[in-house]
């Protein structure tokens, strides 16, 4: 028995097939390996949307009722459901003759050629449809599981970098002070061995105080070398942070993924809803549910990323800047330094030297002090960075209390088996962990309890 | 003179403290608003150092806690914040805070903050 074709019935049966192709290709349900390749045969259908094929039929049945003349448009949406036939029947092909997507393929061929299918492909149809509807609804549960899962391991990996920065940036200036300090030592005793040397004393004492002089500028410039070690080694610190937080930004893009397989997935219920219709309306709730689910999941990415992205750059002006006055205080002013002790060595010997010796060391402090600023200024990004890993933290516990309501909505998706989660967690953590750039990421994703 | 240095940052009370410092003037720390209403109760300062996002007690919490005060309403506050938004801006500056300034911020701008609000 034969049905005539119409737009609703279209609907009925071309979009779960669509799909059940797009599922199946996502899933890897039993017959994966031939719906993969009917999902490419479907996209060789170009850009004849379900949309065109319900105007094209509409159009041709128009044609055989109202229209006698030609129309360029129906012309056109006539076109396009013969393109669109032709795809059928190239999709119903791509299932094999005796496999076992059998009902699938004989609704092809009928859509093809007839344009109709009958009851009896309808009825072929439905075990697949059935396997669909299950492991739609397998795949959503799935889908919801990995993603709660997942969030503790970006919150982890995030909230691990703030504590080691504010550690090395109190770790520098720390050792800033002790420079500083040491500076105001060598200056002093400078300065005292001026005074001598201008009030004419030539004497053992004043020979004394000059070697302290040179020993404290000596000391000072042993701290400085340390002081630019240290911010060197600060800056591997947080260049070695920064790929941390470009696994954070990963972490985030799987859950994005995450929600892309949960959109596809609403879709396809959305889908089976309408096709089932009245015992789908409870589905409906489901599937509403998982679209707002994904929207907000969306949206909290977004958030995330951006100020992940922001944190990035931040982090790299910070590197910069330490990296910019290291160099300065390793180079220029370890330079006078070095002058300064071989002033003070000839100071020792004859006064000749004196004022250049003095001049000298007052641009040193200057110099050194601008730059040890400059540092602390840079240091500065570590409090703005801090503020803005903090809100995305806050984003993140947001939208792992969001997804905590959805266990009732895990409920109305079938019984679930918690060692299967717990081994695909499992197996989704140990992936994150053989990626990790750094023993800290590693660290902090292992550190995230069952 | 003597400073309160507001923030929830040890790094940051740190950096604003070796400034103070280095200009010849003496400090106490606070990590957020709660913990400096109880600091100048102790010692009243001469001016406040205060960044607002903040636990317990912000930053903007912490001015309209000062406007309703009298004991305290005298005393200049610099406000330092990492949000450099005309609107917060605004409203520090509406609830009476003396100056606002964006970090990071360089040593200079800082003691000169400190000199415009305290008309030094």
């Amino acid at each position: 028995m034969v049905k005539k074709f119409t737009l609703p019935a279209l609907g009925a049966v071309v979009f779960p097939v669509l799909s059940a192709i797009v599922s199946g290709a996502s899933f890897g349900s039993r017959n994966a390996a031939d719906l993969a390749f009917a999902a490419m045969a479907m996209a060789s259908l170009g850009g004849l949307s379900a949309l065109v094929l319900g105007l094209g039929l509409r159009a041709e049945s128009r044609k055989v009722e109202i229209c006698e003349g030609s129309d360029p448009a129906l012309e056109a949406a006539l076109a396009g459901l013969a393109r669109l036939r032709q795809g059928l029947a190239a999709l119903a092909l791509a299932f094999p003759e005796g496999g076992s997507c059998q009902g699938l393929r004989r609704a092809l061929e009928e859509l093809a050629s007839e344009g109709t299918i009958s009851q009896e492909a309808s009825a072929a149809l439905e075990p697949f449809l059935a396997v669909l509807r299950s492991d739609g609804r397998t795949g959503a549960a799935e889908a919801l599981e990995d993603a709660r899962g997942v969030l503790p391991f970006a919150r982890r990996v995030v909230a691990a970098v703030p504590a080691r920065t504010e550690e090395a940036t109190m770790a520098l200036i720390t050792r800033f002070e002790g420079v500083r300090e040491l500076s105001a030592r060598a200056a002093a005793a400078s300065n005292e061995a001026l005074a001598h040397i201008e009030g004419g004393d030539s004497s053992a004492s004043f020979q004394t105080r000059a070697v302290r002089t040179k020993e404290a500028i000596e000391a000072e410039r042993k701290a400085v070398s340390g002081i630019v070690a240290n911010n060197r080694e600060n800056a591997r610190k947080l260049s070695a942070m920064s790929k941390d937080l470009e696994s954070g930004i990963q972490l985030i893009q799987g859950i994005e993924e995450i929600t892309e397989r949960s959109r596809l997935i609403a879709f396809n219920m959305a889908v089976e809803a309408a096709h089932i219709g009245e015992k789908g309306r409870g589905f409906k709730v489901i599937v509403n549910e998982l679209r707002s689910l994904n929207d907000r999941t969306v949206d909290f990415s977004r958030q995330v990323r951006d100020l992940l992205g922001r944190y990035r750059e931040y982090n790299a002006a910070l590197v910069a800047g330490m990296a910019e006055h290291s160099e300065r205080l390793s180079g220029e002013v370890l330079d006078v330094m070095e002058n300064a002790g071989g002033a003070v060595e000839s100071l020792i010997e004859s006064a000749a030297t004196t004022e250049d010796l003095s001049s000298r060391l007052a641009g040193l402090v200057v110099e050194m002090d601008r730059d040890l600023d400059g540092v602390l200024e840079a240091l500065q990004f570590q409090d703005v960075t801090r503020q803005m890993l903090e809100g995305a933290m806050s984003i993140i516990a947001d939208a792992e209390e969001r997804l905590g309501r959805t266990a009732p909505l895990l409920a109305g998706l079938g019984e679930r088996d918690p060692q299967a989660t717990e081994a695909r967690l499992e197996a989704i953590r140990g992936a994150y962990v053989a990626r990790a750039k750094t023993k800290d990421e590693k660290t902090a994703i292992l550190e995230v309890g069952p | 003179m003597k400073f309160l240095v507001v923030d929830d940052s040890a790094t940051m009370r740190k950096i604003v403290s070796l400034a103070l410092t280095g200009a010849g003037h003496s400090y106490a720390e606070a990590g957020n608003g709660r913990e400096a209403l109880e600091a100048i109760r102790s010692g009243k300062p001469d001016c406040i150092l205060l960044d607002i996002n903040m636990p317990e007690m912000n930053g903007i919490d912490f001015l309209k806690v000062r406007s309703g005060d009298s004991a305290i309403k005298s005393i200049p506050v610099i406000v330092l914040t990492t949000q450099d938004e005309e609107a917060l801006r605004a409203e520090a500056i509406g609830l009476g805070a003396n100056g606002f300034l964006p970090k990071p911020f360089q040593k200079e701008a800082l003691l000169d903050a400190v000199k415009t609000a305290t008309k030094l």
